[in-house]
């Protein structure tokens, strides 16, 4: 029996995610109470269409929850780093103190939703630079709402080359670019320019929320000499190490950010009144209780440990080399569907190693955080026992619908759901297909949560249908993989890492909606410029 | 009091759900590795009501 690619087969492939986004849009379900649905039409259709028997799918959703447990430990720890913060009450003190040093509101709201996502996301990734981002942004006065979207569009573009080239190594691996080659350099000399202007976008953007033209006119310098040390940076590393493309210009972009607060444009005390995105008044009455003797830097320490941590333990070969030894993997043994899809045996499945995962960093951070403000006396009496409590509670309802949406995600791929979907797409359009590849990208990313896992889900095929239809395959798999970096920005999975921290979970649905918007058109517009210099130019 | 009062909530019942789903994973590993197809596949059957804890509590249990 062989698996027709018929438009019944096709929607029966994209029926579950257009259950989860009708239910998390249309109805304003929450991701925890979507997810479940989607992923019980996932199962019918891969058992009564796809002919995936139970035993594959029990295969098939236990990889799902072992590549779930990285992304809840990550949850959880950064959940613990801002209750930390939270009992200490450093993000008042982190308020005020950016405040002085950034007296601009805008660029305040930019460094902090933007520059500072943008270097996390470049050493760490994995969604931490939202699950950080999201309480940051409030502490300076940021609606809930934006405090989630905002760092979500700021770390979107460094997804690619961020995590030092994670998710570009994982392209380069299975669409078979070979490292130095032509191709590979062409590959990431795409990748980089698309998103060098979705960087741009992304500060233009951020300035519209704020005050929109107004704030674009007063921001426009600033997200200019940000985009060009950022993307641009980027754009020329790409073709000199790839692993160090984000992190450099990243690192170098939060040092500009003090430099810019000194420019005479910048440096006066400014804000727009009736921003929409900030909280003003009343309604967002400053707690007066804060402790008086923490300073800035030292409101920041879990954060500086943070970074210190992840640079040291992440460039410093022989120590990534030494704690990066210590996996844990599961062993799988080959399941196949009445159709021969096969997925095959594994010994170690999906290795996991703890001491080099984020989620280690920020435990470490959270902890010697906590006893560092304890040892001040910040930390209120129980304040320990409340914070691992209450981070803890809010992981759980985030934690179970990430894994439910990576069940669902896996037994799609599983049971060959997921390449159906994109063969049909690419089937019907032809050499149109070029307008769509993006998008492919942004698809995988929304469907597993990370750039990485789309690019090894649709790298190989986006190759292949590039050599059907005889295009030169490194723009398309640029237009892979910026595809998932933007997709980043509209990830269930990501969303509900700020909407947990930032206290608004259940809204999920209308952070959803905001980031479609913004990321659906962007990516149709990277498919006509594709398309329109392979084919018609 | 305190803890009962925790297990009836949404956060409770969502903990109750993780370690059903983690039960529920170790029973497919293991099913897996040992050959026996129905502990694999009742490990799945218990990850899929953990996972319908939530809009059974959320559109069923608390809406009376």
């Amino acid at each position: 029996m062989e698996l027709e690619v018929t438009f019944f087969t096709w929607f029966m492939a994209v029926l579950p995610i257009l259950a989860l986004i009708l239910l998390m849009i249309k109805f304003q379900w929450g991701a925890t109470e979507a997810a479940p649905v989607a992923l019980i039409i996932t199962l019918i259709t891969g058992m009564t269409v796809y002919k995936g028997d139970l035993y594959l799918i029990a295969g098939e959703a236990a990889k799902g929850v072992w590549t779930a447990i990285p992304i809840l430990l990550i949850i959880w720890t950064a959940i613990l780093l801002y209750q930390v913060g939270d009992q200490a009450k450093a993000f008042q003190v982190i308020k005020n103190g950016m405040s002085k040093l950034l007296p601009n509101e805008l660029l305040l709201v930019l460094a902090m939703g933007w520059i500072f996502e943008s270097f996390l996301q470049g050493i760490t990734g994995f969604g931490v630079p939202v699950a950080v981002g999201a309480p940051l942004l409030m502490g300076i006065g940021v609606r809930p709402m934006y405090a989630v979207i905002i760092p979500l569009l700021g770390q979107a573009w460094g997804n690619t080359f961020g995590t030092l080239g994670a998710a570009w190594d994982a392209l380069a691996s299975t669409a078979g670019l070979s490292v130095g080659t032509p191709d590979y350099y062409l590959a990431a000399l795409w990748a980089a320019a698309i998103l060098l202007v979705w960087d741009l976008f992304t500060g233009l953007i951020i300035c519209w929320f704020y005050g929109k033209g107004e704030a674009i006119r007063k921001g426009l310098p600033a997200v200019l000499i940000m985009t060009i040390i950022q993307g641009g940076g980027e754009l020329v590393l790409s073709q000199v190490n790839t692993t160090l493309s984000n992190f450099i210009p990243a690192v170098i972009s939060l040092v500009v950010l003090l430099l810019l607060g000194r420019m005479k444009m910048y440096r006066e005390e400014w804000s727009i009144k009736d921003s929409s995105i900030m909280i003003r008044g009343e309604e967002g009455a400053a707690e007066e209780d804060y402790p008086r003797d923490m300073t800035l830097v030292q409101a920041f320490v879990p954060y500086f440990l943070l970074s210190v941590l992840t640079i040291i333990v992440l460039t410093v070969k022989p120590i990534t080399n030494f704690l990066g030894q210590f996996t844990i993997g599961f062993s799988f043994p080959e399941t196949s569907t009445a159709y021969g899809i096969v997925n095959e045996a594994s010994t170690n499945y999906s290795p996991f190693a703890p001491f080099t995962h984020a989620s280690m960093f920020l435990l470490i951070a959270a902890v010697i955080g906590l006893i560092y403000y304890k040892s001040h006396g910040w930390i209120p009496q129980g304040g320990t026992k409340t914070a691992f409590a209450k981070s803890i509670q809010m992981t759980m309802p985030s934690g179970m619908a990430v894994v439910g949406l990576v069940i669902m995600s896996k037994i799609m791929g599983g049971t060959g759901q997921t390449v159906v979907m994109a063969q049909g797409i690419a089937a019907v359009l032809g050499n149109k297909y070029l307008i769509l590849a993006p998008f492919i990208g942004l698809l995988g990313t929304f469907m597993t949560g990370s750039n990485l896992s789309s690019n090894i889900l649709f790298g190989d095929f986006q190759a292949s249908t590039a050599q059907l239809l005889g295009v030169n395959a490194p723009p398309i798999l640029g237009a892979q993989t910026a595809g998932g970096a933007i997709g980043a920005a509209v990830s269930p999975s990501k969303i509900i890492l700020g909407t947990t921290t930032a206290g608004i979970l259940g809204k999920e649905g209308e952070v959803l909606k905001t980031m479609l918007l913004l990321t659906m058109p962007a990516a149709i517009a990277i498919g006509l410029v594709l398309f329109g210099i392979l084919v018609i130019a | 009091m305190k803890k009962n009062s925790f297990w009836s909530t949404q956060a409770g019942a969502l903990t109750i759900a993780f370690i059903i789903t983690m039960l529920g994973f170790g029973m497919i590993l293991f099913g897996m590795n040992n050959g026996s197809e129905g502990l694999a596949n009742a490990g799945f059957i218990a990850i899929m009501i953990a996972m319908l804890i939530s809009p059974i509590k959320v559109f069923f249990i608390d809406r009376k």
